[in-house]
């Protein structure tokens, strides 16, 4: 089951620090683009 | 009644499915696993929520529903009724028209219509528990993932800070080398104009030296060509003075022959009149070598053995007896017997020729007497004169021989002379003087032709010069060997400045061409797609690991979580914060969770404590339910029962129910049964329930459509 609700992304943006979240974004971002 | 048809479908094993289902309101699909069952079921879903994945929350339903509409032909027919058989609803997919037809009760309608008037509920059954744990279990697996990503982006973050201090460094690399090709440039520009500089002087001396050497080889060759001219001169001087000794040699061969005839006659003409001179002369020492001992030499067959001393001395002896016989002569001729004798010899010769010629008759018989007469009478006288007629005889032939040896003496001093010019010309030697001549006339024309050759080598460009006027007529140097030579030097000593110059040129081009190669490689170097910098890179891959750490360490409470069945934890504040914000997020997620025929409202999980933290509605406040009063199974079937039993207001609804192998019967039997009313009731269309059966027992089987029992008996008494 996955949609906005339970993307676990919204789990670490509570668990970790607004840069550390940041980093992780980017490392999505970064995946994505190499997925595409 | 419920028929589901299908074709089209494009999948790994579409050999084990049916594409065909048929059934009444309450039906059973069974089958092995992997044998299409909740294929079936997400097709259904899918159909009733407009043909869009995106509308299914159930991630496995999802999942399902986009392979099957990745099926490129594919085709579906859903017929549902209802119990009564007056509520009909048929849906028709065609992938290839792109969108769903839906009609209710024989009337077309839109999608909006169907789900104003319908409510599909779904259920995978199975403890809360057991879910609770499946999404745990997903965190942790997408954690890990994560943790993986981060890992890539770690490796990606190092190569772009790599990529970026490797451009960086070649960009300042280039600049440096960029300067260094300024500074080599401006060299070999330096060096060029010196290059041209020397090269221009070069080719002036160049010019001057071609001018000189050209008029000196000029000269060279005019020299030479005047001593070979005169040469030949010389040659054909020499050759006529050899053509007149020739002649001269002949003249010598001649003379040679008459000296030895005349000799030889000489010497035949002594040796027949030797009894004249035994007669008269003494036989003394020098009788003897005049005419037995040398008179040999005049026999010769040469003309170098005739001996001239022994001709002087014949000719000597000869004129001694030839002055005593005169001597003797004019003795005897003045006596009175010899000139009695003499005058009647006279008589005789007058009366002889009287008798030959006249003819005078009167004197004949006395002439005849008196030549008898005289006749005796110079009979008488003649012994007396004897000796006078061999005197004459002897005089004769001294006379004679002396004469002849006149004419030898004559013959061997012009012979002599002769042989004087012969042995003059061999002397000079003209032969050999030609052969030197001819030789050096061969060494100068040999010169001529080298220095014609090389006259040549140099003559455009004499005549370019010339031509041009760069040199000037004043400027024309007397020929001087000294002046070439030093002008050869001159175009040496430029001819090394040139060549040092153009071997710095070429090492500088060398060393260019080197910075530019090197220049080209760093140019391939491109500034990395990064638009952090290497101090944002550099602390980007330390938050990376920092929060790989984490994710890590979540994992590792994750597993903590569902390793314990124990309650609580020995955990510190930062690990009791994980938890609750896990079980928010969870909460969250689930929303709802039911228990004795109540549906709560979930704020959070308590992991320490095992709990669900529930509201019920608003009047009653936070409640407590733990994880174990959550009864096996009840849990779904109450969820189920609870809506099932719900006001719809007027909605009819559909139930799909997914494995419920992991139901036991009794719940299974409640269901059925309290569905069995509700499709009586014509409230519930369709109850479709898929459950596995054994894969050993008929592993290859497809999966089928059973209905319910009773409803076919029902179905039967009607």
């Amino acid at each position: 089951m996955k949609n906005e609700e339970n993307d676990i992304k919204n789990l670490l943006k509570e668990l970790l620090s607004e840069e550390e979240y940041k980093t992780l974004e980017r490392a999505l971002d970064y995946a994505k683009k190499r997925s595409d | 009644m419920f028929e589901l048809t299908y074709k089209n479908l494009q999948v790994n094993n579409i050999e084990k499915y049916s594409e065909n289902y048929k059934g009444n309101n309450i039906c059973i699909l069974k089958g092995p696993n992997d044998s299409g069952k909740t294929t079936v079921l997400s097709m259904i879903k899918l159909a009733l929520s407009n043909f869009k994945p995106d509308n299914i929350d159930d991630e496995i339903m999802k999942e399902k529903s986009k392979i099957i509409l990745n099926s490129p032909d594919f085709e579906m027919n859903l017929f549902i009724s209802s119990y009564d058989n007056k509520f009909k609803i048929e849906i028709k997919y065609d992938k290839k028209k792109g969108y769903p037809e839906y009609y209710i009760n024989n009337k077309q309608e839109g999608y909006t219509y169907l789900s104003d008037n319908l409510q599909i509920l779904y259920e995978v059954p199975g403890e809360p528990i057991k879910k609770l744990e499946r999404i745990i279990g997903d965190i942790k697996d997408e954690l890990f993932d994560y943790e993986r990503l981060l890992e890539k982006y770690r490796d990606y973050i190092y190569k772009a800070f790599e990529d970026l201090k490797n451009y960086e460094e070649s960009e300042d690399k280039k600049n440096k080398l960029e300067n260094k090709i300024k500074d080599l440039n401006k060299k070999l520009e330096d060096y060029n104009s010196l290059l041209k500089q020397c090269e221009k002087e070069s080719q002036e001396i160049n010019d001057k030296y071609v001018y000189i050497k050209y008029n000196k080889l000029n000269n060279d060759i005019i020299l030479r060509t005047s001593e070979l001219e005169s040469i030949e001169r010389e040659i054909q001087k020499l050759k006529k003075k050899n053509k007149r000794i020739q002649r001269s040699n002949k003249k010598i061969r001649d003379y040679s022959n008459q000296i030895i005839n005349k000799s030889n006659n000489i010497y035949y003409s002594i040796i027949q009149l030797k009894p004249l001179f035994d007669s008269f002369v003494k036989k003394d020492n020098v009788f003897y070598e005049i005419f037995e001992k040398e008179l040999s030499s005049l026999n010769s067959r040469e003309v170098e053995s005739i001996s001239v001393n022994y001709i002087v001395k014949l000719y000597s002896y000869l004129d001694n007896i030839k002055e005593l016989v005169r001597t003797e002569l004019e003795r005897k001729e003045n006596s009175k017997l010899y000139l009695q004798y003499k005058i009647i010899d006279e008589i005789i010769k007058v009366l002889n020729n009287y008798i030959e010629n006249l003819d005078i008759k009167i004197l004949d018989s006395n002439v005849g007497e008196l030549l008898k007469k005289l006749y005796v009478e110079k009979e008488k006288y003649k012994r007396d004169i004897e000796g006078v007629e061999k005197l004459e005889n002897l005089k004769n032939v001294c006379d004679s021989l002396i004469a002849e040896l006149d004419e030898l003496k004559n013959l061997l001093n012009t012979y002599e002379k002769e042989k004087q010019i012969e042995s003059d010309s061999i002397e000079e030697n003209y032969e050999s003087q030609i052969d030197d001549l001819e030789n050096r006339k061969n060494e100068l024309s040999d010169e001529i032709d080298s220095l014609d050759k090389e006259i040549i080598k140099i003559e455009d460009k004499y005549n370019e010069i010339q031509n041009s006027n760069k040199i000037s007529v004043s400027d024309i140097p007397v020929i001087d060997d000294s002046q070439l030579s030093n002008l050869e030097k001159d175009l040496n000593k430029y001819k090394h400045i040139c060549e040092y110059y153009n071997n710095k040129i070429e090492s500088l081009n060398r060393d260019k061409d080197n910075l530019i190669n090197e220049l080209n490689r760093l140019e391939t170097i491109k500034k990395p797609s990064t638009t952090m910098t290497r101090d944002e890179l550099e602390s980007e891959y330390q938050r990376v690991d920092e929060v790989k750490e984490k994710l890590n360490k979540y994992i590792k409470l994750i597993d903590m979580l569902l390793k314990s069945d124990k309650r609580g934890f020995n955990i510190n504040n930062s690990e009791i914060e994980f938890y609750d914000k896990l079980g928010k997020y969870i909460s969250n997620i689930l929303k709802y969770i039911y228990h004795l025929h109540e549906k709560y409202y979930l704020l959070n999980i308590d992991f320490i404590n095992r709990e669900y933290i529930v509201r019920l509605n608003e009047e009653i406040g936070e409640q407590r339910i733990s994880f174990i009063s959550i009864g096996t199974g009840t849990s779904a079937l109450n969820g189920l029962l609870a809506r099932m039993k719900q006001d719809t207001s007027g909605k009819k609804q559909i139930i799909l129910v997914d494995e419920i192998g992991d139901m036991d019967e009794n719940n299974l039997k409640n269901l059925i049964k309290i569905a069995e009313e509700e499709v009586k009731s014509n409230k519930l269309l369709l109850l479709l329930m898929a459950r596995p059966e054994s894969n050993d027992l008929n592993a290859k089987s497809k999966a089928i459509c059973d209905s319910y029992r009773n409803l076919k008996e029902d179905e039967t008494n009607e």
